[in-house]
């Protein structure tokens, strides 16, 4: 899995490439942290290219989450896949996320 | 002949400098002509300079004076082959003694074969001593250390560095060390690394600016001018790392002698680094294999050992573990004619996972006996598997209770993959029964549950989504269609009929891949009486 990232304003864009599993999931783990130890707060993950998300991937994103809401931060998840999303819905875990369709609209509901 | 001096710093080696010029002023500014390492010498401590087909010295002002040849020197005097001046803790000769390399001669081919006998003992005993050294069993950082402290200890250098290839495969440094005088920071060029390490061919650098080979390469420019010696650490797989020394040329310059020197305690080194690095490798190893058995056996030992007692139950479950991840789950607690079941998957992996999973187990055992309500049971577990939840492990679940009596069923989804019921024709249905939010994440979570009737003949289906992920040796996913496909051709058959199924399905399918992520079925049907 490689990691794309692109700055947009204070908006950061995480962009995971490939599968999110229990083995690539530290490496996201890892940015996410760069990116909170930066001071870095409105984080926008896109899905575009992520064709497989396990249980550890989601464990990820809940820390996210978690992070955000302890320090006031805002985090949105956009481009999701049918399966994707499918994981987020059987874990119950579509409520606890913004889930939007696009990167745009990500980005407008971070900033 | 060109005059020449001489120079025995404190600290540091001695080296000779030409007398190219008319003048040369000496003192530790690095304004000074001839740079001397020595803290008790001014900035601008002497002068020497030709006059008249003579040499000459004067003392120009310095703060501790000079003595030449022991009596204080005043004003100008004159300076000659065998006088000594002293500047501080450092002497300057004058003469064409040749004891260490010129600072602006070439580099000297100087094999072992022209070394006295003398100077190829000494060399012999250091080689030996640092071989002995190395021997004692200790850790790699402390070998580094070890290796550039002999390194120090022979060669003098300002600075030295092990670099090692990292597990991204880049030349990384795995050591340090700079003597105390040392300004700056040391800097291997990436220039220098390819190089020496990377084609494993010693390197000594006279001056990086007018050095063809690393005149580019920035980062020795940006240190200033500077003497580098280097040697790659190979063994017969080749090189894997590198030994560089380097000083401030007007301290220090290396010579070919120097580098024979390293590339002799270089090869030395390597073999040892090469085995304490792969023994370390392989201990890590090893605490890696115990924690994945141990976690192994926890999980292992949290499953029930017997078959249910009552006589109208027919259950089936069957956990095969993956190799790292885990945290699969399945239990039953019967009481009279109610039996409870879970299937549970943690989210994490290692003696963790195996943590947490015991957790819920014990979670589970404790809450249901005697309770009633299995919205109330799901939300006390809930509420214990949030507090202190910093690391979000969460735990996907499906928990029921069936009446062996009716048949009567009470679910809740626990933000898990969806149970089946398969009939005895072989019709399969994927159970509506409300979803609920994975335990371990919102505390004060609503659980809603379902309920519905098994059938006689009909069997329930509680898996992981190690089933449906499974994958291929192409990659594909087994996929909840393929499931349903299998539990299609397994309608009227008992339990473990429908639970060997549903493994042969999988097993065909990933067809020697081993399993990612931890596997569990249970099937469960009533056994008409």
């Amino acid at each position: 899995m490689t990691i794309h990232e692109e700055r947009v304003g204070d908006v950061v864009v995480v962009a995971p490439m490939g599968r999110i599993d229990s083995t690539t999931s530290a490496d996201l783990d890892t940015r996410l942290l760069a990116l909170d130890a930066e001071g870095r707060r409105q984080v926008v993950v896109d899905f575009s290219g992520v064709e497989y998300i396990s249980s550890a991937g989601l464990r990820i994103l809940l820390t996210l989450a978690k992070r955000a809401r302890d320090k006031a931060g805002r985090v949105a998840l956009c481009s999701q896949d049918q399966s994707v999303r499918q994981v987020f819905d059987l874990a119950g875990f579509t409520a606890l996320f913004s889930i939007v369709a696009t990167r745009d609209d990500a980005i407008a509901v971070t900033r | 002949m060109t005059p020449r001096l001489q120079v025995g710093p404190p600290d540091t080696a001695p080296f000779e400098f030409e007398l190219t010029g008319a003048e040369v002023v000496i003192g530790r500014a690095q304004t000074a002509g001839l740079v001397v390492p020595d803290a008790s010498v001014s900035r601008h401590h002497v002068r020497v300079f030709t006059r008249d087909g003579r040499w000459w010295a004067e003392d120009l002002g310095a703060r501790n004076g000079t003595l030449l040849n022991g009596a204080p020197l005043q004003g100008v005097a004159p300076f000659g082959d065998g006088d000594c001046l002293r500047l501080g803790g450092t002497t300057i000769a004058f003469g064409s003694e040749t004891a260490a390399p010129a600072v602006a001669a070439a580099p000297m081919e100087l094999s072992t074969d022209n070394l006295s006998p003398d100077r190829q003992a000494a060399r012999l005993r250091t080689i030996n001593e640092i071989h002995r050294a190395l021997a004692t069993p200790i850790s790699l950082g402390e070998l580094l250390d070890l290796i550039l402290n002999r390194c120090f200890a022979v060669l003098h250098p300002e600075e030295g560095m092990i670099l090692l290839r990292g597990a991204d495969g880049e030349w990384t440094p795995a050591a340090t060390k700079r003597s105390p005088k040392a300004t700056g920071d040391m800097m291997v060029s990436r220039r220098l690394s390819e190089e020496v390490a990377g084609l494993g061919r010693p390197v000594l650098v006279l001056d990086a600016a007018i050095d063809e080979r690393l005149a580019g390469a920035e980062s020795i420019q940006m240190s200033g001018v500077r003497s580098v010696v280097a040697a790659p650490l190979a063994d017969a797989e080749g090189s894997f790392g590198m030994i560089a020394l380097s000083s401030r040329l007007a301290v220090r310059k290396f010579s070919q002698e120097d580098l024979d020197m390293l590339e002799s305690i270089a090869s030395v080194a390597a073999l040892r680094v090469r085995n304490v690095g792969l023994a370390e490798e392989a201990a890590a190893r090893k605490v890696l294999e115990r924690e994945l058995a141990l976690a192994h056996d926890m999980q292992m030992a949290m499953l029930p050992r017997r078959r249910p007692a009552h006589a109208s139950i027919d259950l089936a479950a069957h956990l095969t573990p993956a190799r790292s991840v885990g945290g699969d789950l399945y239990d039953f607690i019967e009481e009279g004619a109610r039996l409870w079941f879970i299937v549970a998957d943690v989210s994490g992996k290692g003696v963790a996972a195996a943590l947490v999973t015991a957790v819920v187990k014990t979670l589970f055992r404790a809450m249901v006996p005697g309770e009633t309500d299995l919205s109330r049971v799901l939300g006390r577990m809930n509420a214990e598997l949030c507090r202190d939840n910093d690391q979000m492990t969460f735990v996907t679940a499906i928990v029921g209770c069936v009446d062996l009596d009716t048949g009567r069923v009470v679910l809740g989804d626990i933000g898990h993959t969806p149970a089946f019921l398969v009939g005895d024709d072989g019709t399969v249905t994927a159970l509506d029964v409300p979803k609920s939010i994975a335990f371990g994440v919102m505390p004060g979570a609503p659980f809603a549950t379902g309920a519905f009737t098994l059938g006689p003949t009909d069997a329930l289906v509680l898996y992981t989504d190690g089933i449906t992920d499974a994958r291929s040796v192409r990659g594909e996913m087994f996929g909840t269609d393929q499931l349903e496909g299998a539990l299609r051709g397994a309608g009227g058959r008992s339990a473990a009929g429908v639970l060997e199924r549903v493994q042969s399905a999988v097993e065909t399918f990933a067809s020697g891949a081993p399993p990612e992520d931890d596997l569990t079925i249970l099937v469960l049907r009533r056994r008409s009486r």
